[in-house]
């Protein structure tokens, strides 16, 4: 590879351009915009991107792209801290970050929760950075590979796997993923236009938000079982237990070091894909943790790897979902299609022609990348110690601010009143699965990836004209196919079943 | 084998597995359902009513054999404060403005809570909203309007 | 209902708070900020003409231009809220082929009528649509094209971005003028149908300019003609589709600014004189056509003339094709 020889030289062009004075500025700005944004549930990087887009128009093309990018990686970061605080995931793939960010929260444990999520997330930064500068127009080929019978058989191993996730009984957990694929159906078929499940509101046309979903599922559905704990223990908040440490021990870095590498590898290969890249990877990489472990009946009690490894794939992923929007000008998104948008108001045509014709902009943006994540761990790491203390907030405080940045956060993204009823709805809905110990995170996940795995599904047989041993015959698909088979035998393995009957009784006695 | 209902939680849940069952089975009705090779649109959603009704009666017969727990009372109360304060913000927010659509919100969901004092739900209410006027309206601006009167 | 008591209170505080300033009103149009309805979420192509566009006039009235996204429904809900707001000239809307023309025919219930229910301001801009193929089809036109398809009907595949899209609408109007026949599979945006074309999962794709262009000039993919009455100014070498025996042929996709019907005479011709004068300057050509689209004017007259003409047209192709979005 040609860039391989000149990586070098380029990179220090590339610092070259991102280390101006004005440069870092943007960085900074966008940074910390982003970080603010992504607290904020609901208003995600799309929004405040498209936001803040006009007032790019006026800066050089490397400034505001710097700027955007920062935004977009801001957001990430900052999507994790609510998660782990209060349980609210602004986006599916923090979804995997609440089950275990919000317990070791609860466990007084929130400082460490934040900061090996902060770190996870900067080595995840660092190592989808370089991937994009030396294998980025390899790596985007394999986008071009996957094909709709390839995407069925990736979901079809992702919800397999997502029966991993709940740490009660399996019959239940399966159940939930079916019920998640049922909501993932309302709005308009793809594939016939047709509009399902919408009961004639045409305000679930285009499906329900993912956003209404969780923050009704966790956010909402909290604070009612919040309340109730209070009531019933009648003494201090909940949340407010003593602090032991504000960072994580040595051992809580020793047990995340392997779990943060895992989920780098794992984000790297998803993020690459259009598509579910984030989602998949951070929930992919919970799963793994939790058959790696010594302890699996940790998983979801407040276990650091289930932070660790999602956190790291989940940013590895959304750095290179930049791969295939940089170098095919395929966006995989729809914040990748907005910074698409940005490329070519600055005069840029993304595709492979970017590295040869503007090697100032590409690298520039590269090192801006690291840069970015590097300047957002100095900033999050100090305001750990600020978040915790929000949790001392009596809870008769908290609670109606976090109603008012859900409300906001829910309306803002459609405005549309329906979207804020139907959270209500959802909001009903979790609490009832808390009274009858359903888990909700393998709901949210066969949620997201359902609705593809059916468009694709059936988009597989028009294309094959009915013909189904497509999803054996292309060497992509009959892989994940495999893979899923092994991991059914591994989940079926008779040890494996007394493992998790085990904790069942304990579940079920404790 | 006794038919004593054991666990309550699976009891109850199976039956809400099956009560969405029937619905996206009874709904898919109206949607061409296809062939297995060449799906309609009602195809997907009626095989998923189908397995959740026959998941739902696997875990509420669970419910006969292994021991569980009751369910718990519900707080009726913090449901209702709570979804009110919702629902009367989605209709506020266009109608009457951002800041008193807040203002209402804030307080019953306040209402929601153990204790309710007036003097400190207002200095509350003031806090949040001028902070959340900032934040949203002058720092993010979103298109709402404050007032009636735009 | 509630619009009602909207306006009756705001009449009644302007006349308890400002009872003079109702003359002066119209003669200092804008006097606050303007509120700009996209029918679609941030970040597609109509998105971002419109932020390029408000933002301009915003600069140029001295108000702030919010763009508003109500995104939703093929761009239904949005269109539907902008026809039914206050008809003062604060509230306008970016209209398109799609919430103006395709959605009305397409859709069973759609609660605006494009005519009665707004005015026209003008049109600032147009995306050409270019038919493309995979590398590996062996056509090097579209007559070639043509009779690849009829040797081996209901054999090939094209993508859209949708049901009822304009890029599937392209490809049935060429259906039909052609006689061929051509699987139709839909995927949901430009994005993923451009992607399945450049991979070779499908074999054409009738693709919006700005989507397409980037990956024509990386040679992925393969232009044969383009939809536009004349040549584009991008790829003057590509034949347009009624020059290659299908005269009459034409599919773009334009974008435009309407107002709820009533809004003031005097408002209109302010916006009409700003909106025109930002669409011709060589600083937006140039931004449109990075984009992709190329910046067109019109009059009010010509714009109402050129729907009922589309309506029409589209009409036809949405009946034959059997779709019917509900």
């Amino acid at each position: 590879m040609e860039s391989l020889a000149s990586f070098f030289p380029n990179l220090a062009l590339g610092f070259q351009t991102a280390v101006s004075l004005q440069n870092l500025t943007y960085c900074f700005i966008g940074v910390f915009v982003g970080t603010v944004v992504g607290v904020l549930p609901g208003i995600g990087p799309l929004a405040a991107i498209a936001m803040l887009l006009p007032a790019t128009f006026n800066l050089p093309p490397v400034g505001a792209l710097i700027m955007l990018a920062g935004i977009y990686y801001g957001t990430q970061y900052g999507g994790s801290t609510t998660s782990i605080l209060v349980k609210l995931p602004g986006e599916s793939a923090s979804v995997v970050t609440c089950i275990d960010g919000y317990e070791m929260a609860k466990r007084g444990r929130a400082g460490p929760a934040l900061a090996i999520a902060a770190i996870g997330s900067f080595f995840a930064g660092t190592v989808g950075t370089i991937l994009i500068a030396v294998a980025g127009p390899p790596l985007a080929e394999m986008a071009l590979k996957f094909g709709a019978p390839e995407y069925f058989s990736l979901m079809t191993m992702g919800l397999i796997a997502s029966a991993v996730l709940a740490h009660g009984s399996m019959v239940k957990a399966i159940a939930m993923i079916f019920l998640g694929l049922v909501f993932g159906i309302v709005g308009t078929d793809v594939n016939s236009g047709m509009s399902r499940f919408t009961f004639g509101a045409s305000g679930l046309a285009d499906g329900l938000s993912f956003v209404v979903v969780a923050m009704g599922l966790f956010g909402f559905a909290e604070i009612l079982a919040n309340l109730e704990r209070q009531k019933e223990a009648s003494t201090r908040d909940l949340l407010a237990k003593k602090i032991e440490h504000l960072y994580p021990t040595l051992k809580d870095l020793k047990v995340s070091a392997g779990a943060i590498m895992r989920g780098t590898a794992i984000g790297a290969f998803f993020g690459t894909l259009p598509g579910a890249g984030p989602t998949i990877s951070a929930f992919s990489s919970y799963a793994l943790e939790k058959k790696m472990a010594k302890h699996p009946e940790e998983f979801g009690t407040g276990a650091i790897q289930g932070v660790a490894g999602p956190e790291s794939a989940n940013n590895a992923a959304a750095q290179c979902a930049f791969i295939p929007t940089l170098t095919l000008g395929i966006p995989g998104s729809g914040t990748m299609a907005l910074m698409l948008g940005a490329l070519t108001i600055q005069g840029i045509a993304p595709g492979p022609q970017v590295m040869t014709q503007r090697p100032e902009l590409f690298w520039g943006l590269i090192a801006s990348m690291w840069i970015g994540n590097a300047l957002l761990v100095v900033l999050n790491l100090p305001l750990i110690g600020l978040w915790v203390k929000l949790l001392q907030v009596p809870y008769r405080f908290l609670f109606p601010a976090i109603m008012v940045f859900m409300s906001i956060g829910v309306y803002s993204v459609n405005n549309l009143d329906l979207d804020i009823y139907m959270t209500v709805f959802f909001g009903f809905l979790g609490y009832v699965f808390i009274k009858l110990k359903c888990e909700p995170a393998p709901l949210i996940l066969a949620f997201v990836l359902g609705p593809l795995m059916e468009e694709n599904l059936r988009r597989a047989l028009l294309i094959s004209r009915g013909d189904p041993t497509v999803f054996f015959t292309r060497p992509i698909s009959a892989g994940f196919l495999i893979a899923t088979i092994l991991l059914l035998i591994v989940m079926i393995m008779p040890n494996v079943r007394k493992k998790r009957e085990q904790v069942l009784v304990e579940e079920g006695t404790g | 084998m006794s038919l004593k209902i054991k666990s309550q939680e699976d009891f109850w849940a199976g039956i809400m597995f099956i009560g969405f069952g029937i619905i996206a089975v009874v709904v898919s009705r109206d949607y061409p359902m296809g062939s297995a090779m060449r799906m309609g649109p009602g195809y997907f959603p009626t095989w998923l009513g189908i397995i959740m009704i026959l998941m739902g009666s696997a875990v509420s017969a669970m419910a006969f054999k292994y021991e569980g727990e009751k369910v718990g009372k519900f707080a009726w109360k913090a449901l209702l404060l709570l979804g009110l304060a919702f629902s009367i913000f989605a209709w506020a927010i266009d109608n009457i403005g951002f800041i008193p659509a807040l203002f209402i919100l804030i307080v019953l969901s306040a209402a929601a809570g153990q204790q309710f004092r007036v003097k400190e739900v207002l200095i509350l209410s003031a806090v949040l909203i001028a902070g959340s006027w900032g934040l949203f309206i002058k720092g993010l601006e979103l298109p709402f309007p404050l007032f009636w009167w735009r | 209902m509630h619009k009602l008591t909207r306006i009756a209170v705001a009449a009644l505080t302007a006349a308890a708070v400002a009872a003079p300033v109702g003359a002066a009103n119209a003669q200092v149009y804008p006097n606050k900020p303007i509120r700009l309805i996209v029918a679609f979420p941030p970040g597609g192509s109509t998105d971002i003409i419109a932020r390029l566009v408000g933002q301009k006039l915003g600069e140029r009235v001295g108000q702030q231009v919010i763009v508003d996204n109500r995104g939703g429904a093929g761009g239904t809900i949005g269109t539907e809220l902008a026809a039914k707001a206050n008809a003062d000239g604060y509230t306008l809307t970016m209209g398109t082929t799609s919430t103006h023309v395709i959605a009305p025919a397409a859709y069973v219930k759609v609660k605006y009528d494009p005519i009665k229910d707004f005015v026209p301001i003008t049109l600032v801009a147009s995306t050409p649509y270019l038919l493309v193929l995979h590398p590996g089809v062996k056509a090097n036109s579209l007559k070639e094209f043509v009779g690849l398809v009829k040797s081996q009907p209901g054999k090939l595949n094209f993508a859209s971005a949708g049901t009822g899209s304009t890029t599937q609408l392209a490809m049935e109007m060429l259906k039909i003028a052609a006689g061929i026949d051509i699987v139709h599979v839909p995927y949901s945006g430009n994005g993923p149908a451009g992607t399945a074309v450049m991979g070779g999962q499908v074999q054409a794709l009738f693709g919006s300019m700005p989507a397409v262009l980037p990956h024509v000039k990386a040679g992925r993919i393969r232009p044969i003609a383009v939809g536009t009455a004349k040549r584009s100014s991008a790829l003057p070498n590509v034949p347009t589709v009624s020059e290659s025996g299908y005269p009459g042929f034409e599919v773009s996709l334009w974008l435009g600014f309407f107002a709820p019907k009533g809004t003031p005479d005097p408002v209109l011709r302010k916006l009409y004189d700003e909106l025109t004068g930002i669409a011709r300057s060589p600083e937006m050509k140039e931004q449109f056509e990075r984009n992709g689209a190329d910046a067109v004017t019109t009059t009010q007259v010509e714009l109402s003339r050129l729907m009922k003409t589309e309506l029409d047209k589209y009409g036809k192709v949405i009946k034959s094709a059997g779709i019917q979005l509900k």
